[in-house]
């Protein structure tokens, strides 16, 4: 009797701690759950996470870091940067060094990188989180979200300055138009191909706003990576789309939604967002 | 259709759903001593893995080799060209971790008897991103080319958007096919490869860069599509090579003051100030690399420059290498910098010049006009001016061109040495 009573009373535990661990695998197991917590882990704890951006504006002239300076850091070491004939520059009490683009380096507890963009060079600041991120996440997987389509040709090569993901303006080029169809409805959205800076990648990707803009989804839209299938074949799957990083931290720039790629229907995929308080 | 059971039903159906758990759990835990000692030994990673990226344009593979002798360790592979991992380090739970801490890229992959399967995954500025990986033992057949693929094309990136330059070179090899992919300012490493469902796939993976080419001969064009990181492609077409020049020449790429002598004042690894007009310099032939530590073809091009300032020193050549790195900070770009000098016995001075943006290297040389490649190597006569500015470089991966280059490299240092009388 008493091992009844023992085995039924620690029952949920007992499975809980054979179970948890199992469950915790099954739903990290496929590649789609992975890339989330991934990207979920970075935007909690990365240095550089974009909800831990406490300063971003265009560099105009010097830029003086501290107490009480244009970007006021609490307790951050005084520290000025200038564009010099030697290229950026940051100097502090204790000298002058060269700033890279597009990378971070750190001022105190504090990590900066200056963005480099075709009209401008944009300071972040970035300050250790002290406050747990609450990540909305995403709404659940939906096989129907995953859509094949057709990348047709643009009738003229175009290309125009846009911002990306990071808020960084970038030139993009016209790839088409993707046709595919959702729930028996033709959907025919404008793709560009949009370069990663300090590389040869460029991806052919859609900003786009559905019935989602607005409610449980970012207003100005979310974009989405096309997966190429091979000769004009693309998949959007939009199981896969993200925030620009304005939606998690309202000092980054936001995107303009792009004409012609806001759809009716609700797409209940992808990234979800809690408006800001402020 | 649903039928509500008595609670008694319930507990007992319970119970008995829960007693092969329970059971398992014994089993378990009174064998827990045994097991342990009797489990089996973590397979041996120890070997070749023939591994590839499973990107949305189809694998792009490479070669492994692992070691456990003296710590895990290892290296990857295109074809011949090959570059150790930072780390390889096995993992709980049976993976192992192979990191290339260059680029703060590593891949993590479960291990079986046969196979590892994981992923490699770097972290940019837009957060991680992960590509697919898998590895089983052996090594990739070569596939050999035909002939009519071989040899130099002069391509087109993007013909149809906004056509870029490029040269390809393919040749075959006893590893199956080999080639570059040559720009205005230099080449892209060596890639690897051979023959699949009638037409060619070559690829190069160093950590950072995820680069595959697939292509078929279409009459007399190649055409096929650049492959970089997971999603992105890019459609080429490419002609047979006229010998005309497609890209524009190394030393035209960039033009130079040459009304003044050439200047530069950088610190060296020791935080010594070092400039043209030095006593080291005055009245020398002297040579400057503008280089980083982080360009794979600067790696390529660092034994000519060591070999040419052993030939030449003592007929009074100089070089200066100006190191433009990764993160600005003295401390870390001074130590990458003493290790690339210590991997090519450098004995000639390393500046640290700046950072590696894009804006950097063109403003800290002001007589420069051009974009900076790296390398570039300049050329100072005896008076200090320029006299020559080769952008870019051309690698082992080029085969001939990179024996002409260096000829043409000691031919010209010759002739500035010969014209100062020395």
């Amino acid at each position: 009797m008493y091992r009844v009573t023992f085995r039924t009373r620690h029952l949920p535990a007992l499975c809980a701690t054979l179970i948890a661990p199992l469950a915790l695998r099954a739903q990290a197991s496929t590649p789609l759950d992975a890339e989330r917590a991934d990207f979920a882990q970075w935007l909690r704890t990365s240095a550089s996470s974009p909800y831990a951006a406490v300063f971003h504006q265009p560099l105009a002239g010097d830029l003086v870091f501290g107490p009480g300076a244009q970007a006021a850091l609490s307790g951050a070491p005084g520290a000025t940067l200038s564009r010099t004939r030697r290229g950026l520059e940051l100097r502090t009490d204790e000298g002058r060094r060269a700033v890279p683009r597009n990378r971070d380096i750190p001022l105190g507890a504090w990590r900066i990188r200056v963005s480099s963009s075709s009209r401008a060079d944009v300071v972040t600041v970035f300050a250790p989180m002290t406050t747990p991120v609450d990540h909305p996440g995403w709404f659940p997987y939906d096989a129907d979200l995953v859509i094949d389509g057709e990348l047709r040709r643009p009738e003229a090569p175009a290309q125009r300055p846009m911002l990306g993901l990071d808020g960084v303006e970038v030139t993009g080029t016209l790839a088409g138009t993707f046709v595919g169809r959702v729930s028996d409805a033709e959907v025919s959205l404008t793709a560009y191909r949009i370069p990663v800076p300090g590389s040869e990648e460029a991806e052919v990707t859609v900003f786009l706003r559905d019935g989602t803009s607005g409610h449980e989804t970012y207003p100005p839209g979310r974009f989405v990576v096309l997966r190429p299938l091979g000769g004009a074949r693309y998949r959007l799957d939009v199981n896969r789309a993200r925030n620009p990083f304005c939606a998690y931290n309202p000092l980054f720039p936001c995107p303009l939604p792009w004409p012609g790629n806001t759809l009716s229907a609700r797409l209940e995929g992808g990234e979800l967002y809690e408006a800001h308080e402020n | 259709m649903k039928t509500e059971r008595p609670r008694g039903a319930r507990r007992l159906a319970t119970l008995r759903s829960a007693l092969p758990l329970a059971v398992a759990l014994g089993t378990v835990l009174s064998r827990s001593d045994t097991a342990l000692a009797q489990a089996p030994a973590a397979p041996s990673l120890a070997g070749s893995w023939r591994a590839q990226l499973d990107l949305a344009g189809g694998p792009l593979r490479f070669s492994m080799e692992l070691r456990e002798e003296g710590g895990l360790s290892g290296i990857l592979c295109n074809g011949e060209a090959c570059q150790p991992y930072s780390r390889v380090e096995a993992l709980p739970g049976d993976s192992v971790l192979l990191e290339i801490g260059d680029y703060a890229a590593a891949i993590r992959a479960r291990v079986t008897r046969d196979s590892l399967v994981g992923s490699y995954r770097n972290v940019g500025n837009r957060g991680p991103r992960t590509i697919p990986f898998r590895a089983s033992r052996g090594s990739w057949p070569a596939a050999p080319p035909p002939e009519s693929i071989l040899g130099r094309w002069d391509a087109f990136f993007n013909p149809e958007g906004s056509p870029s330059p490029r040269v390809l070179e393919l040749r075959r090899t006893e590893r199956g096919l080999e080639g570059t992919i040559i720009s205005n300012t230099g080449d892209s490493g060596l890639f690897w490869g051979g023959m699949e469902n009638g037409g060619f796939v070559m690829s190069h993976f160093d950590g950072s860069f995820v680069y595959m080419l697939t292509g078929a001969l279409e009459g007399d064009t190649l055409k096929g599509i650049f492959h970089a990181g997971l999603t992105s492609q890019r459609p080429f077409v490419a002609v047979r090579s006229t010998g005309a020049p497609h890209l524009t020449p190394p030393d035209r790429l960039v033009e130079a003051d040459t009304t003044s002598a050439f200047e530069w004042a950088f610190p060296d690894l020791d935080g010594n100030l070092v400039t043209n007009s030095d006593e080291r310099f005055r009245g020398k032939v002297v040579i400057v690399e503008i280089f980083g530590t982080w360009c794979p073809t600067c790696h390529d091009s660092a034994p000519i420059m060591v070999d040419l300032y052993r030939r030449f020193r003592g007929r009074g050549l100089e070089v200066v290498g100006l190191a433009y790195e990764v993160t600005g900070d003295p401390a870390i770009d001074g130590a990458l910098v003493r290790r690339f000098a210590d991997k090519f016995g450098i004995d000639y001075p390393l500046l640290l010049a700046g950072v590696n943006d894009d804006e950097s290297p063109n403003a800290t040389q002001p007589q420069l006009d051009g974009p900076i490649a790296f390398p570039t190597t300049i050329f100072l006569d005896a008076t200090g001016k320029v006299r020559r500015v080769h952008a870019g470089f051309y690698g082992p991966a080029l085969g001939g061109m990179n024996e002409a280059l260096e000829r043409e490299l000691i031919e010209f240092t010759e002739q500035l040495l010969g014209e100062a009388g020395r």
